[in-house]
């Protein structure tokens, strides 16, 4: 495998259904880093993540994993990624022993040793059928099975959506323990921004297909504030330093995208530190600007 | 691929134990009947007889076509409904690959049921005293590649619809039109031979019976045409099986090619 300096490189990545368009997106992954894929349902997160795993075929667009084209080098690459999906994609028949039998014959690389000592981990029977698993059991198998065949890339959709905290507590301290590897990379979409906030090293946030925000994340956070004032304060801010404004009857709180400048320019205004939560949500109302 | 016909073979388990099940209760019924009748407790002959030829022809005949029928499940269905389908394109196999597995796990699972259909079929002419008839083997041959063309038709559409409803509408459709088909095609021969000879099947006085020298002729010129075909162009069957085969294949092959647009 060639040196490379990014996991996954998309450029100009293009997908129209009917009524949705992802639009010419374009962001990195850098190699040995863990990225957040943010945004609300339906903003074509899953479309690029599908199109990056070749699950669906982009109408143009540029994709690399790994330093390897993702058409061209398909097969190639997908020896050393691993996908974990929101579901479990196993039939419900199988059980953990079978599924290890079956990817030690898909996977060269598969290690019996590893997935049995993350089921052990985990605690997950060998033999129980998968339609017996919880939803944290069913998310663990998926993980421990991912992980065993020393994939440099993991990609995930939703993995830790309707889990418990305590599970999604265990499974980013996985993550952590994968990423100790420079060599392995993350992509991991979610709507839990707090834990993204935990582990991500750099923040992508898509929305309505167009990517708004691609960067390191403590950069964004850095940048970007909440701004607390009065309604008559509010109306003397100029339209153009703010993303979007929560104007309720007790006064009005502002996302600025450059915290500092907003700073000098409206000296005395109070401005908090913004989550990647309230990031999304005021991008999200940025076309309307003003919302209660 | 190999790992994708495990996959197969533990999901076929649930197909496995069944007809395993089935074909032990009717071995236990088999001796039973022949235990009962050595022992004169089947007083009746004609009874007997009838007895014996219904648990022969089930045993001989219809549990083979069981047993190759099992080929014909709804694994590619199964595929889309847990999602492995999607799982499948993260795996670093080709399409032709994926679909390879399964079309070599049922040709597998074909030659199975085959020597278990032929075995079965040794074991009932042993149990009930007859001798061996390779006109059944046939037979058995016939239903067995029957059930894996079904499946390979029925494949290809699964990889083409992922519906199992369009699927089921699809073979009932082509399971209709095939019967009403070969019926007609039937009724049309036997009325071309009959009139021949001098008989209407459709005239006014059809409600005349067909006289039983003029059927057994037909029974028997039917059947030597039949073997004339079978003798001769034997290969065009073959090329036709092959044909479908190869067809499906590529039209699964092309449907996953599609990835989900």
């Amino acid at each position: 495998m060639a040196a490379y300096e990014n996991a996954i490189e998309i450029k100009d990545l293009t997908k129209h259904f009917d009524g949705f368009t992802l639009d010419n997106i374009s962001f990195t992954v850098p190699k040995g880093s863990i990225m957040g894929f943010i945004g609300q349902n339906g903003a074509g997160k899953s479309t690029t993540i599908n199109s990056l795993l070749g699950i669906i075929k982009p109408d143009s667009g540029e994709m690399k994993m790994l330093g390897m084209d993702a058409v061209k080098d398909e097969v190639t690459i997908k020896r050393d990624i691993s996908a974990v999906f929101d579901e479990l994609p196993f039939h419900e028949q199988l059980n953990a022993r079978m599924l290890s039998k079956m990817l030690s014959h898909i996977y060269s690389t598969w290690n019996n040793e590893t997935f049995f000592g993350y089921l052990k981990r985990f605690s997950l029977p060998e033999k129980k059928k998968f339609a017996k698993f919880s939803k944290g059991m069913k998310m663990k198998l998926q993980i421990a099975a991912a992980l065993s065949h020393s994939a440099k890339l993991l990609i995930m959709d939703e993995a830790t959506t309707g889990l418990d905290p305590v599970v999604r507590s265990e499974i980013l301290d996985i993550f952590m323990e994968y990423l100790q590897d420079e060599n392995n990379s993350i992509l991991m979409s979610s709507h839990i921004t707090s834990d993204l906030e935990k582990i991500a090293d750099s923040v992508t946030f898509i929305d309505k297909g167009k990517i708004l925000i691609s960067g390191y994340k403590d950069d964004i956070l850095d940048s970007h504030g909440i701004m607390k004032c009065t309604k008559e304060d509010y109306a003397a801010v100029s339209r153009d330093d703010f993303i979007s404004a929560r104007v309720t009857e007790f006064g009005a709180e502002l996302l600025v995208s450059d915290k500092n400048a907003c700073n000098k320019k409206y000296s005395g205004a109070v401005i908090d530190n913004a989550t990647l939560d309230d990031i999304m949500v005021y991008y999200v109302n940025r076309e309307k600007k003003e919302w209660k | 691929m190999k790992g994708l016909m495990y996959k197969e073979l533990f999901l076929s388990k649930k197909y496995r134990v069944i007809t395993l099940s089935v074909y032990l209760i009717m071995l236990v019924m088999c001796i039973l009947v022949k235990i009962s009748s050595v022992c004169g407790n089947i007083a009746n002959m004609e009874g007997k007889n009838m007895l014996l030829n219904t648990i022969f022809i089930v045993m001989g005949l219809a549990l083979p076509a069981v047993l190759c029928g099992t080929c014909f499940t709804s694994q590619i269905l199964n595929d889309e409904k847990c999602r492995f389908r999607q799982y499948s394109h993260t795996l670093p196999l080709t399409e032709k690959q994926i679909v390879g597995s399964l079309y070599i796990f049922n040709l597998i699972m074909f030659g199975i049921y085959l020597l278990a259909g032929w075995l079965n079929y040794f074991l009932a002419c042993a149990v009930f005293d007859r001798n061996v008839d390779l006109k059944y083997l046939l037979y058995i041959f016939i239903i067995g590649i029957m059930s894996f063309t079904a499946f390979c038709f029925n494949s290809s559409n699964s990889y083409r619809f992922r519906s199992a409803k369009i699927c089921t509408a699809i073979i009932v459709s082509v399971c209709i039109i095939a019967y009403l088909g070969i019926g007609f095609g039937f009724i049309c021969l036997m009325n071309h031979y009959f009139k021949k000879r001098g008989y209407d099947m459709f005239s006014d006085d059809s409600d005349k019976e067909v006289p039983d020298a003029l059927m057994v002729d037909f029974g028997e010129d039917f059947s030597k045409c039949l073997r004339w075909t079978g003798t001769h162009f034997w290969w065009l069957i073959v090329l036709a099986v092959a044909a479908l085969v190869f067809f499906s294949f590529r039209r699964s092959v092309r449907a996953l090619e599609r990835r989900g647009n």
